[in-house]
């Protein structure tokens, strides 16, 4: 299919980037040393935490801080992944050589999405990898491990394909990155500004954290995963449709 | 014979600008033809309309048969654009750019000879690997130009492939179009050197405002102005033209005269007759055929301003 020839296309372009690599590094490099941090709380803990009966394991204790944790510094780096998608072709002028190819607008769009999020799953990968090691230790629940990686998955495709809308209403990639960043950020947030006020059930469902959470948990439920898969098919869907009506004006 | 490119009462209009106005126009299938007109006739424009790039506002355009929009696939397999701009992807080495595009075209490994016989007949082989940000302007035409063929479209279209292109690179693009012409390639091309349509051209349309101001062949086009230029050099600065050769004369510069001659009304002789019985010597004289460049630009005169 010609969206994994475009997808194939971004990624080898961003492992071409020095600016991918650095992400890749500073991201590994923070999220290790907090796995650390919460490895070596929860060593200092366990033989009290043992004492009690039912009380949290590891995958409570190191797994969910370090997702969250991940899923904040990743809401900061997404955005300078993405940024360059649209735009930088924009600025480039490249996007004639894509778009008079028989490729459809969306073929290029889910195409762009898959390449950006396959970086983005590596950088997943690496996450996911550091607690598995206490498996080694014979003390970790795989079902709540497996349900935050689920869940910053989702997260993290809700990341790109937001970014991706961005970036195709631009040619200037940095804008494109404060934008996203911002947009993000405040679907992130959206949940505590409702804390007090009415209306707070829409904020709280519109809110990224608050599906992102029970997953967290291990909470597993259809609504959380229909909100990441309608968000992230409403941005790839007005990226569509934003190219295409690039074309009328152009 | 076929029709390569069809277009049918093309509209296109810009926020402020009217590109467009109505372009209906035929390009036969085998043809090396020419799309001429001064900066902002819409020629890009409607190029961009033909790769899908545009749409037009109203009007249809058919590549080989196939309407670039509701049959958009089939018309953008057989058609390879030479874009004006040097446009390039700073991160990828020339032959990457080229698989890239192949692959956009669905053709995978099976292309490779093709890909490299362009990178051959391009001149790019030893700059193969080079990373496209480290090409002169040249190069980088030479990247489009393959960039566009990789796909062997059946009619490629070069928007000013020359332009800022030294006279080497000029011959050798030349050169080139000439083959793929021979091939059997349909062959569109814009430019601003009158000469070169002139020298490479069967078939030439002249656009201005938007408009189609003509479309013929380069015999009839030229034939259409049965004129030649007569440049005469005279021994004195300062002296009286005879009556007769008043209407003649375009511009006269000190001793240069220069008369424009009705090829079976006008001759040479008879000018040069009456100059000698105004008792003046020519020191000097060449005669200049009518080119498309003068043919062009009283054509772009008639059509004026526009409406
Ligand atoms: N994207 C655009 N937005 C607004 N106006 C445009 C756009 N593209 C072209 N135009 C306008 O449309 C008209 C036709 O432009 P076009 O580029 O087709 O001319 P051209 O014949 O290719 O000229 P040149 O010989 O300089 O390349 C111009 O007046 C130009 O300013
Ligand atoms: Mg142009």
């Amino acid at each position: 299919m010609m969206a994994f020839t475009i997808a194939g296309r971004e990624l080898r372009s961003l492992f071409l980037s020095p600016l991918a690599w650095a992400i890749l590094a500073v991201v590994s490099g923070i999220c290790a040393w907090f796995f650390l941090a919460y490895l070596d709380f929860f060593l200092q803990m366990q033989p009290r935490l043992a004492a009690l009966p039912g009380g949290p394991g590891a995958a409570d204790m190191v797994v969910a801080p370090l997702f969250s944790t991940a899923a904040t510094v990743l809401l900061l780096v997404v955005p300078l992944l993405t940024m360059r998608l649209i735009s930088e072709e924009r600025r480039a002028q490249t996007l004639p050589l894509l778009l008079s190819a028989p490729v459809s607008m969306s073929e290029i769009v889910f195409g762009k999405f898959l390449g950006v999020l396959g970086f983005v799953l590596v950088m997943l990968a690496i996450i996911a990898a550091m607690p598995l090691s206490l498996l080694a230790g014979g003390g970790l629940d795989l079902g709540l491990w497996a349900a935050g990686v689920l869940g910053l998955l989702l997260l993290l495709a809700s990341f790109c394909s937001i970014g991706l809308y961005l970036s195709t209403l631009t040619a200037q990639p940095v804008v494109a990155a404060v934008s996203t960043f911002g947009l993000l950020l405040l679907l992130w947030i959206l949940n505590l500004a409702s804390s007090g006020g009415n209306g707070g059930g829409l904020f709280d469902y519109l809110s990224l954290m608050s599906h992102f959470q029970p997953l967290l948990r291990g909470i597993f439920s259809s609504t959380d995963i229909v909100y990441y898969l309608l968000l992230i098919g409403t941005f790839l869907v007005l990226s569509i449709r934003r190219l295409d009506a690039d074309r009328l004006q152009h | 014979m076929t029709t390569a490119i069809s277009i049918q009462q093309v509209h296109k209009r810009f926020a402020a600008v009217q590109a467009l106005r109505g372009i209906s126009m035929e390009v036969p299938q085998g043809a090396f033809f020419g799309l001429l007109g001064p900066n902002g006739a819409g020629k890009s424009t409607l190029i961009s309309i033909m790769a899908g790039l545009a749409r037009a506002d109203a009007g249809a355009i058919r590549v080989m048969g196939h309407n670039v929009v509701s049959a958009w696939r089939q018309s953008r397999h057989a058609l390879g654009v030479v874009p004006q701009e040097l446009v390039y992807d700073p991160f990828f080495s020339v032959r990457e750019v080229l698989r890239l595009q192949s692959g956009y075209f669905g053709l995978g490994r099976g292309n490779e000879a093709w890909i490299e016989e362009l990178l051959e007949t391009l001149s790019l082989a030893d700059k193969a690997d080079a990373n496209l940000q480290a090409l002169s302007g040249g190069m980088k035409r030479r990247v489009l130009i393959a960039q566009a063929l990789v796909h062997r479209p059946e009619v490629v279209v070069l928007d000013e492939p020359t332009a800022g292109v030294d006279v080497e690179l000029r011959q050798a693009l030349w050169h080139f179009a000439r083959r793929l012409h021979r091939e059997g390639h349909t062959i569109l091309l814009t430019t601003h050197y009158l000469e070169e349509a002139e020298s490479l051209c069967d078939e030439i349309a002249i656009l201005n405002h938007g408009q189609l101001v003509t479309r013929d062949s380069k015999q009839n086009l030229l034939a259409r102005y049965p004129w030649r230029t007569l440049h005469i050099t005279v021994d004195r600065t300062s002296f009286q033209l005879p009556e007769a050769l008043v209407p003649l004369l375009t511009s006269a510069d000190d001793s240069c005269l220069t008369f424009r001659l009705h090829r079976e009304r006008d001759t040479i002789g008879a000018v040069l007759a009456a100059l000698q019985a105004a008792g003046l010597t020519v020191v000097d004289l060449s005669t200049e055929e009518v080119g498309l460049e003068e043919v062009f630009l009283r054509l772009i005169g008639q059509s004026g301003e526009g409406p």
